[in-house]
Order: structure tokens, then sequence, then C-alpha cells
């Protein structure tokens, strides 16, 4: 592979109370990718993204993002160097419409600041109908752009969904961490999330998907990494860890192959 | 009657910038502070002892600070005061940010806060408080007593207002905003790249400020101030307000102080007093209070007003076609 490293994790390990939740677990996403990681429940991995995103603190190892190390950082620091995630659940600002939700997602440079809202009002203003402006062309292609005056909380599941991809997209991080994105999709709604997937592509971020759905990733992702025991065991193409024994014993080989 | 009109009103314009003040902190930001009367009180006697100057009979009174600055320097001493307060009583409820752990921080400072300054005589005179406190700007101005209270009315008017913009257009600000996302979701903010708690302890004290400014008005305004005027009870009262006018909305806090502050309250003080219980009145107040809120809660939790709501639509109605499966039926099923 030769893109450059965008984002490296060695060693990471976590317990909770005597369960090791990962355990030295190590594997690298190339910048430009879509990365796929799989595994069981309980594999580890919506954990590993609670550690590369700061949520939780790891007990070992490291996580180097563009080659800054990023343990010890806070959740907020780690978003703010380019590096954006999502949550099983959706979590979207409920009572702000879908307009200030793409609005608060965009990054902050300093704009909710008080005393910048108090004495350059007019330069706040100004960002805000740019900002505005950039929110309304991401939400048409995302096809939420009718109802950007609605409330997130009386959005539907799926276009929850649709809107946290919108929202990444306004936030334009190098990489976005998305931790379950078909949850609660139903079929219908899975083509809108492939197309948001292509636009976050297309726009040069780089993607780590947690899913379960082996079939989208293999639709979908370069390679994917395979956790198993809150460690990654395999990492490559899905046609190729079809066949590798160790995938096929901690994972696919229970049948599920779509 | 027409002066105690212009008495009530006057309150109740003091009381809504103290609602305004709260509901930046609860309404914006979600922090459940349980005694923000406190530092309302912290404006009150700072500012008073900003002008107070030195007690006439030192063996009935005793303060500190003592100064006899003019009053706009006494409401500046007075705001900025609680402001320090409200930073440093944010810095440790804050840290941990579980709002459940903040209320219980709050309500425990509140009562120590309100302990120490009731029974230490020295700080701000103990039980007794501070009384002669002087009437802002009267030496300037040769009024009658009546016409003072009109003047006093117009400026608390022309404060509530100044006020309420202010407030108004912080809530429209990306930082307003900001603070929305959060009190709707930490975890998602933190993910969106903003320190939550540094932006809710700006909320905090930019609302503990607006405390102090507000109880500054009312200590000059009484002349007197003690620790029966700022109870625990006293921060419920703006809270029922806030609940009453729409949880959120500015406009909607103003509104509920009139209803709840200028007219419940005020119409309690005319039932006629049970014999015996000379207290059953100002108890009744309370009733009212806990009444309104349950009720609100449970009927109608958005308040009169509700919370309002950004419109994209009326900047930019061009914008509205969206270029992804323009056919698709606009509201999905949930799953």
């Amino acid at each position: 592979m030769s893109a450059a490293l965008l984002l490296e994790v060695s060693g990471l390990s976590k317990s909770f109370g005597g369960v090791e939740a990962v355990r030295d677990c190590s594997f690298t996403v190339p910048e430009g990718s879509i990365t796929g990681l799989i595994g069981s429940n309980g594999a580890g991995k919506s954990t590993a993204v609670n550690l590369i995103s700061g949520f939780h603190r790891p007990d070992k190892g490291s996580v180097r993002f563009d080659g800054v190390e990023m343990v010890g950082l806070s959740p907020d620091q780690i978003a703010a160097r380019g590096m954006i995630r999502t949550f099983q659940t959706t979590r979207e600002w409920g009572s702000l419409t879908v307009m200030e939700n793409m609005l608060v997602a965009a990054p902050s440079r300093g704009r909710d600041s008080v005393w910048r809202s108090l004495f350059t009002p007019r330069a706040i203003a100004r960002a805000d109908r740019e900002d505005r402006q950039t929110a309304r062309g991401i939400l048409g292609e995302i096809g939420l752009v009718g109802l950007r005056d609605h409330r997130a909380g009386e959005l539907s599941g799926g276009q929850k969904r649709l809107l946290e991809f919108a929202r990444i997209m306004m936030a334009r991080p190098r990489m976005a961490l998305l931790d379950e994105p078909l949850a609660g999709v139903n079929p219908v709604l899975a083509e809108r999330i492939d197309h948001a997937v292509g636009y976050l592509r297309s726009s040069g971020i780089t993607l780590l998907i947690i899913e379960h759905n082996l079939g989208f990733v293999e639709a979908t992702c370069d390679t994917a990494i395979v956790m198993a025991l809150g460690t990654a065991i395999a990492t490559g193409r899905m046609e190729e860890l079809r066949t590798n024994p160790a995938v096929l014993d901690a994972y696919l080989g229970v049948a599920t192959v779509a | 009657m027409i002066d105690y009109i212009v008495s009530a009103l006057t309150l109740v314009s003091i009381f809504a910038i103290l609602a305004l003040g709260l509901n930046i902190q609860w309404g914006w930001s979600g922090m459940l502070n349980l005694t923000f009367i406190t530092f309302a009180a912290v404006g009150a006697y700072v500012s008073a002892g900003f002008d107070l100057g030195p007690p006439v009979y030192a063996h009935q009174q005793t303060y500190i600070i003592q100064l006899s600055t003019p009053f706009p320097v006494a409401l500046l001493a007075g705001t900025l005061a609680a402001g320090i307060a409200g930073g440093i009583v944010g810095a440790i409820a804050l840290r941990r940010l579980r709002s459940d752990y903040f209320a219980i921080v709050t309500l425990s400072i509140g009562l120590v806060i309100y302990q120490v300054v009731a029974q230490n005589r020295g700080i701000f005179g103990g039980q007794v408080g501070l009384f002669g406190i002087p009437q802002p700007f009267a030496d300037l101005l040769p009024l009658t007593p009546q016409q003072y209270m009109y003047f006093y009315l117009a400026m608390c008017l022309v404060a509530l207002l100044a006020v309420y913009l202010l407030v108004r257009h912080m809530f429209g600000s990306p930082f307003g905003r900001t603070m929305r996302a959060i009190r709707d979701d930490e975890l998602a903010a933190q993910a969106f790249a903003r320190p939550v708690f540094w932006f809710k302890l700006r909320a905090f004290v930019f609302g503990s400020l607006i405390a102090g400014f507000g109880g500054a008005l009312l200590s000059h305004f009484v002349g007197a101030f003690n620790p029966a005027g700022w109870t625990p009870g006293e921060t419920f009262v703006l809270y029922t307000a806030i609940f009453l006018g729409g949880t959120g909305n500015n406009l909607g806090s103003i509104l509920g102080t009139l209803i709840f502050v200028g007219i419940i309250s005020e119409v309690t003080r005319y039932i006629p007093p049970i014999p015996g219980n000379p207290d059953a009145n100002e108890a009744l107040r309370g009733v009212v209070a806990g009444l309104i809120i349950i009720l609100v809660l449970r009927y109608r939790p958005q308040g009169i007003l509700g919370e309002p709501r950004d419109n994209d639509a009326k900047r930019d109605s061009q914008a509205g076609t969206d270029t992804y499966l323009p056919a698709a039926p606009a509201v999905a099923q949930p799953t």
C-alpha cells in the first residue's frame, strides 16, 4: 500500500473491571481509504473507537493520527485535529433544527466565542451566512434540505443517520469513524446511506466504518480489519478474509457469509 | 393603588432580569443551578457594600467593604462579584460532566454560603443584613418620593430591555447555538470538537453576571437586604417563571415572571389571612409555584411560548430542492 498511513493504532489495551475489552490491538488506516472494522459482538470494536476518539483512555498503547500521538487528548481536542466520530445510536441535537445541527457541526474557528459575538457581530453574521450556504448545498446532496427547518428530534431514524453524514461533511474532518452507520436503517434508506458514504469519500475524507453488514463492507470498503477477543487478527480485502482460516475460525466461520 | 402597581412592576422587571440569567444556565445550557439566587445575593450585598459607606451605628451593623462609590460603580462591582463567584462555583461544580452531580453541588454550595452569611454578622450583617442602602441617583435628581418610584421603575425597565437585547443576541449567536447543542447532547458536542466544560463555565458565568446585576438593582430598590430576601425558595420562583413562560425562550422568561411574580404571587397577598397562621399566604405562594411547575411539566412542557426555532427558509427560500432522489418520499419510515 503506497498511501501514507493516517491512523496508526499500536498495542492498544483497555480493561473494564477484570474484563479485557481491547487487548494489544494494532492496525493502520491509509489516508484516503475506506476501511471496514468487523468482528462479532463483544470483539472490542466499539471500545477501540472510544479509545481512538478519546472518549475512553487506554491502559496501554498508542494512537497516532497523522503522526501525532492522540492518547491523553480529550475528545474535543482529537476532533479539533480532524478526526470526527459517530455513535451507534444517532446523537443529533434534538431541539435544534437540521440547519442548526449543521451550523454547530461546522468547524468553530473561534466563532462561538462570547467576545466575538459581542464585539464583531458583523463578521460572525457573515461567517454564519457562508456556513448556511455550504450547509444547504450539503443537505441538498444528502437529501435533507427540505427538512432543514425541522427540529432534528422530529426526524425518522433513517433521516437522523443521513443528518449524521451531513454533519460530518459540514465538519470537513480528515477522517471519520462511523460506528455502525446502518444500525436501525431500513433497506429503503440503505441506498441513500451508500450515496452518502460515496459523497464523503469523494470529498477526500478517510473513513473507518464499524459495520455488521458484511455485504455493505464488501461493497463499500477497500479493506477490512477483523477483530476478535479485543485484538485485530487480520487485515485485507473481504474476498481474502473469507478464506483466511483465523478469520473463519473467529468470525466468518459461523456461516453468516453474505 | 398606582404606587403599589409601580412598586410591583419594578419588582417584576428585576425578577425578569434574574429569570433571563437563569434561563441562560438552565434553558439554553441545561445546567440545573439550584442556588441561582445566591449569585443575585452576591450582587445585592457587594453593590450595597460599595455605596453604603461606613455604618452609622457601628454597634448595630457590621459589614465588609464600606465604600461610598457612585451607584454605577457599585452596580458594576456587584455584577462582577457575582460573575467571579459564578466562575469559582462553576469551576468546582462543572468539573464532572454529569448534570445530576452539578445540581447537587450547586445546592450544597448554596446552603453553605447561605448559612455562613446568615450566621456571621461580620460579613454582611448576618440576619440583620444591610439597611439604609442609598437610593441610586437620588441626590442628583430633585424628585419627590413618588416621582422617584417612577424613575426607579423606568431605570429597571431600561435595564431589563438592555439585558433582554443582549441575551437575545447571544441566544441566536454561534455561542448560544453551541450551548443549546451541549444541552441536547454533550457527547455529540464533544465529538464535534466543542470543549464542553469551558462552554458550560462561560454560560454559567454569563448567567451569574446577570444575577449579580439584577441583585444589585434589587437591594437598591428595597434599600435593605438580608437573608430573608434570598432564601432557597426564591430560586424556585425563578424556575416557575421560566417553566411557565417557556424554557429556553427569553421572552418567555419575562412573560413567566410577569404572570407568576406580577400577578399570581401578588394576588395571593389579598387572600384573607387565616387567623393564627400569619405565614399562610407566604406559604401559599410556594404551593402555587410547585403546582405550576408540576402542571406545566405534565401538560405543556415547552411552556407558554416554547423555544424559538431557526427559520432558514426565510433567509433563502430558493434553496429548497434536494438533488439526490428528489422523488423520494419526504418522510421515510423509522425502523
